[in-house]
């Protein structure tokens, strides 16, 4: 009997809590409305992949807050809203509908992943409400509707620049290629092996690993070691290629390496130290970057957070100030947002000159880079 | 006490009108003015009551402890979703294939488990979830690998395309009301009974002659199907599937609704998967002390009910004794 009151008790405080909290989240937002543009960004605020969604905060609000003191857009202050994903395809759904439901929200920031980002799509389309994920690399992702952009480069474009620079200006002809077996790595793969293949190159061999669980790359570098390559194309993210670097080492065996963008971390240099030691990847932002409007950025983020930014904060930031600048021409309107967006050319962000094709995927600037002394140094622009 | 018995009594008269009182306000759910965002909540909270009840019958009432639900599930979504996209088939037939095949394999599943006791078994069904999804990584030509499953048209029931949230409810309660009339059919025949038996004391049970094999395939089998239609359904709600949907996360989130719910109780089952599905959206104001919060609350309902929300309430019990034996009603209540 006391059990069970108890626990009748519990259960109605529980459910009393969650009206208070759901109550509380819904109406303050009408009210003030009127005079700001809502803005979500959506990314993991929690879980394995929090440090990308904290990043994506950092930037954006930072932004914000810049915008905001300058007069906001058009007049209207820009306001943001942070939503948690958890990366997780059914989190990122329940977070879409919620967003499309609230008709203050005129675009969208996120999601982190492809996994996310795809399963989040139709409902935005359905809806017409821009998603632009600054880090969703899937080829499918902006095929699957006219409201969907991203602002990284496909692996479509940065592959042919890889392969370029592997077979013209390093002069290999025979690369293995080891890759991470996501939806990122095989397009990454698949892309640079095409392109370099048709520039005259022989792969030599093609291994992947499952990311997070692969610890002993052992057997794959003494597979690709007798395949005799002069060159390993790394399509992987910076915790596993430190430790193939460090394993390469372990073994004694002596090659060049060549990773993607991705590997633009300082945590790779922390990692792998002199394992890393000469690799060569492709990048579009670039802390030490001589350009103003970089210069600006670090500055104004390292006295906000006392941090260097990196890439990801680095691409958010662009994503919110290029949808920013949308709404100059737009106003608060959802569909009218997407045709500004649409036309953005040439706009000059932190993380190179970007421009929107007509699949609404984007075409940026890359550079080569090389990690020299324990440093990532520009190696070609 | 004697307005108890009233109570009881007034109950054993009009059951059925009472259970068709129910019934009215959960099917006029579409029409109370929800947001679309409530109604995805709700249609989620629909597919993890199947696959609660599902996991329930296994874990609940045959007592084997079964951590690879996701893989059911996963099988499910999987097998639909492709013969949706190569063969443009309707909702009935995918969702029958999907729960078929899903049944398929935890027959499969359940022979060599024959010989396998308490955790021995959950490591196994361990290895069987992520050997599940392994396979969807790496089979690329069959399942993407991890790119996953993309444009899965809207489940068609004959001709008739399903593309509304009031539409989508009807499908999952219609669905709903097939697993548990059909599992509360099972635990109350013969066959539910021998289930029972297996889960208090396996050796006495087989004393008594009961075909342990037999009885543990049935309820793999049955878990599986079930959870493969739930599996079915999402494929064509999300339309966008791929093996991070269905790790062993899952099979731990739904074996959590079980326990939380209270096992051996399908009223309880179905309890903590509502419970489970909103508690993360309605913490959502907490920002990033969401999960940190969820975690907290579920640690609290354990301390409080360690039998679960509706275990050990033995509901259908005190409801369906003749009020008779009145000493045993009230030390009940």
């Amino acid at each position: 009997m006391k059990k069970n009151k108890k626990m009748v008790l519990f259960v109605s405080l529980i459910l009393a809590f969650a009206l208070v909290v759901t109550g509380c989240t819904s109406k303050p937002a009408l009210e003030e409305a009127a005079g700001e543009i809502k803005i979500a960004v959506v990314g993991p605020m929690t879980g394995d992949s929090a440090q990308y969604g904290q990043a994506f905060k950092k930037a954006t609000e930072l932004l914000a807050k810049k915008v905001n003191e300058a007069g906001g857009v058009n007049g209207k202050k820009i306001k943001l809203e942070i939503v948690d994903d958890k990366n997780d395809a059914k989190e990122a759904t329940n977070v879409a509908q919620k967003l499309v439901s609230d008709q203050d929200v005129i675009g969208v920031i996120g999601h982190f992943s492809s996994t996310a980002s795809l399963a989040a799509s139709p409902i935005y389309q359905r809806a017409g409400l821009v998603e632009l994920s600054p880090t969703s690399s899937h080829p499918d992702f902006t095929s699957q509707g006219t409201f969907m952009f991203r602002n990284v480069n496909t692996q479509a474009i940065e592959g042919p620049i890889l392969a370029d620079f592997a077979v013209k200006d390093l002069q290999k002809k025979n690369i293995a290629v080891i890759y991470i077996n996501n939806d990122w790595g095989i397009t990454a793969k698949d892309n640079f092996v095409s392109a370099a293949e048709a520039l005259g190159a022989n792969i030599t061999a093609v291994e992947s690993f499952i990311g997070g669980q692969t610890k002993d790359f052992t057997p794959t570098i003494t597979k690709i070691k007798n395949t005799k390559p002069d060159l390993l194309f790394l399509a992987a993210m910076y915790s596993e290629t430190g430790m193939i670097a460090q394993q390469i080492k372990q073994l004694d065996y002596d090659i060049e390496l060549l990773g993607t963008s991705s590997l633009n971390n300082q945590q790779l240099i922390e990692l792998a130290g002199p394992a890393v030691e000469g690799l060569y990847l492709t990048n579009n932002y670039f802390p030490e970057d001589p350009s103003e409007n970089v210069q600006g950025f670090v500055q104004e983020f390292k006295e906000a957070y006392g941090t260097e930014p990196d890439q990801f904060a680095a691409v958010a930031y662009d994503s919110l100030d290029m949808m920013i600048s949308a709404l100059k021409v737009s106003g608060p309107d959802r569909a009218k947002l997407r045709d500004a967006l649409a036309e953005i050319k040439d706009y000059p962000g932190v993380t190179g000159k970007t421009t929107f094709n007509e699949n609404r995927d984007v075409l940026k600037d890359m550079i080569i880079m090389q990690i020299k002394d324990g440093k990532f140094t520009l190696f070609k622009k | 006490m004697k307005l108890l018995h009233k109570g009881i009594d007034f109950y054993m008269n009009h059951k059925k009108l009472l259970i068709m009182m129910l019934l009215v306000p959960i099917m006029a759910v579409p029409f109370f003015g929800f947001s679309p965002y409530m109604m995805r909540m709700i249609t989620l909270s629909g597919i993890y009551i199947i696959l609660a009840l599902s996991l329930n019958l296994l874990t609940g009432f045959t007592g084997q402890v079964s951590l690879g639900h996701a893989a059911f599930y996963g099988i499910g979504a999987y097998t639909s979703a492709l013969l949706a996209i190569r063969f443009d088939l309707s909702f009935v037939y995918t969702a029958i294939a999907g729960g078929l095949v899903a049944g398929f394999f935890g027959l499969l599943l359940g022979l060599p488990t024959l010989r396998l006791n308490g955790t021995y078994l959950s490591i196994v069904t361990l290895g069987f979830c992520e050997i599940t999804r392994l396979v969807a990584l790496n089979w690329m030509d069959l399942t993407r690998g991890p790119m996953g499953l993309t444009g899965i048209p809207l489940p068609k029931v004959f001709s008739w395309v399903i593309d509304k949230d009031a539409e989508f409810f009807y499908l999952i309660l219609i669905l709903i009301i097939l697993t548990w009339v059909a599992i509360n059919n099972l635990i109350k025949s013969r066959t539910g009974r021998a289930l029972i038996s297996i889960r208090e004391d396996e050796l006495a049970a087989e004393a008594m002659g009961i075909n342990i094999l037999k009885y543990k395939l049935i309820a793999f089998t049955t878990a599986a199907f079930f959870a493969g239609i739930a599996g079915s359904f999402y494929a064509h709600y999300a339309s966008f599937i791929d093996p991070q949907s269905f790790t062993f996360d899952e099979s731990i989130q739904i074996l959590s609704m079980v326990i939380l719910g209270g096992m051996g109780s399908n009223l309880g089952a179905a309890f903590g998967a509502v419970i489970l599905v909103s508690i993360p959206e309605m913490l959502r104001g907490l920002q990033e002390y969401r999960m940190l919060m969820y975690g907290a609350v579920l640690v609290i309902m354990m301390l409080m009910r360690p039998q679960g929300l509706l275990g050990n309430v033995k509901l259908g019990d005190i409801l369906n004794k003749k009020p008779v034996n009145e000493e045993e009603v009230s030390q009940d209540a």
